[in-house]
């Protein structure tokens, strides 16, 4: 029998158990994990379980509230009292509202883009 | 591919476990040898073939239904068993002497036995486990998994004039340690 005959014929080592339900198991933590993590977008999570990500929302929530309702009442936002603000800067029209409301949302969308970037779906 | 491959991986796309189960119990006794033969340790064998299978369902849209499923699934295979070596490289040089003088257990006659019955066939084993990484992997691949050239280069991410080099170097390799009388031939795709 020649070597190539020998290695063509080498047998399979017998598999000590069957692997069947680990890799069931397996494949359904993964699942799951697939499931929770729903809000995913283009591999960013932009709304996971991030404190300082809910916190940062609330704030600007707050602060776009805080600035229509001044806006609307024709009163300066209390914001620009506080300092670091110019009233320059901030928006004096109703009209201007949507607009500025867009902004902050988009900096939010692309501040909470950059602070959960999903590894797990990785290659 | 099979047909019964392209059936159970189309009802698994479909949600079906049942038949990813069919597929693990088909494939999982030649996966974990080809597994066996590249980490050359049991335990880690099991678990590069459990991980390969969760890839593989993990990245199933990327397989391509015309192609045969296995040599995709034994791609998949070399390279978690690829990392799982250079990981285990960076381990023993990290922890010093103490792993380096660890024997490879599947050189250990003792753990062999429990997989392969015939003293022959385990001498063989035990001589192919010696050679270096990608000269065994490359053996098991063409010679016992019967996978041509081709599909071999595409599994080890080379092209298939270093595959034949690999054969060829593991067959002198093998003579010299062997001791048989075949003469040493270049190998044909």
């Amino acid at each position: 029998m020649t070597l190539d005959d020998r290695l063509r014929a080498l047998p399979a080592p017998a598999l000590p158990r069957d692997l069947t339900s680990d890799v069931l198991g397996r494949v359904e933590q993964l699942e799951r994990r697939r499931s929770a993590s729903a809000t995913e977008v283009h591999g960013m999570r932009l709304w996971g379980p991030s404190r300082a990500a809910w916190a940062t929302a609330v704030l600007l929530a707050l602060a776009a509230a805080a600035l229509g309702a001044s806006i609307a009442t024709g009163q300066l936002p209390l914001i620009s009292m506080s300092g670091g603000f110019r009233l320059g800067n901030l928006p004096t029209r109703v009209s201007d509202l949507p607009l500025f409301v867009t902004g902050l949302a988009l900096y939010a969308l692309g501040l909470f883009s950059s602070l959960r970037p999903d590894r797990r779906t990785s290659p | 591919m099979s047909t019964s491959d392209r059936d159970a991986v189309r009802a698994i796309r479909g949600g079906d476990r049942e038949a990813l189960a069919h597929l693990v119990q088909r494939h999982q006794g030649r996966l974990f040898g080809l597994v066996l033969m590249m980490v050359r340790n049991p335990a880690a064998a099991e678990e590069v073939t459990q991980d390969t299978f969760v890839r593989a369902y993990a990245h199933l849209d990327q397989y391509d239904e015309n192609r045969p499923f296995y040599p995709w699934l034994a791609a998949i295979a070399v390279r978690l068993s690829q990392n799982w070596l250079h990981q285990h490289a960076r381990t023993a040089r990290r922890e010093g002497s103490a792993l380096d003088a660890a024997p490879e257990p599947l050189t250990d006659a003792g753990v062999l036995r429990h997989l392969i019955t015939s003293e022959r066939d385990r001498h063989l084993w035990q001589t192919v486990a010696t050679l270096p990484s990608g000269e065994r992997t490359a053996v098991i691949l063409y010679y016992r998994e019967e996978m041509p050239v081709r599909d071999v280069a595409e599994a080890l991410g080379v092209t298939t004039g270093t595959v034949k080099t690999l054969l060829f170097r593991a067959r002198r390799h093998l003579h010299e340690r062997l001791e048989v009388e075949d003469p040493v031939q270049e190998i044909r795709p």
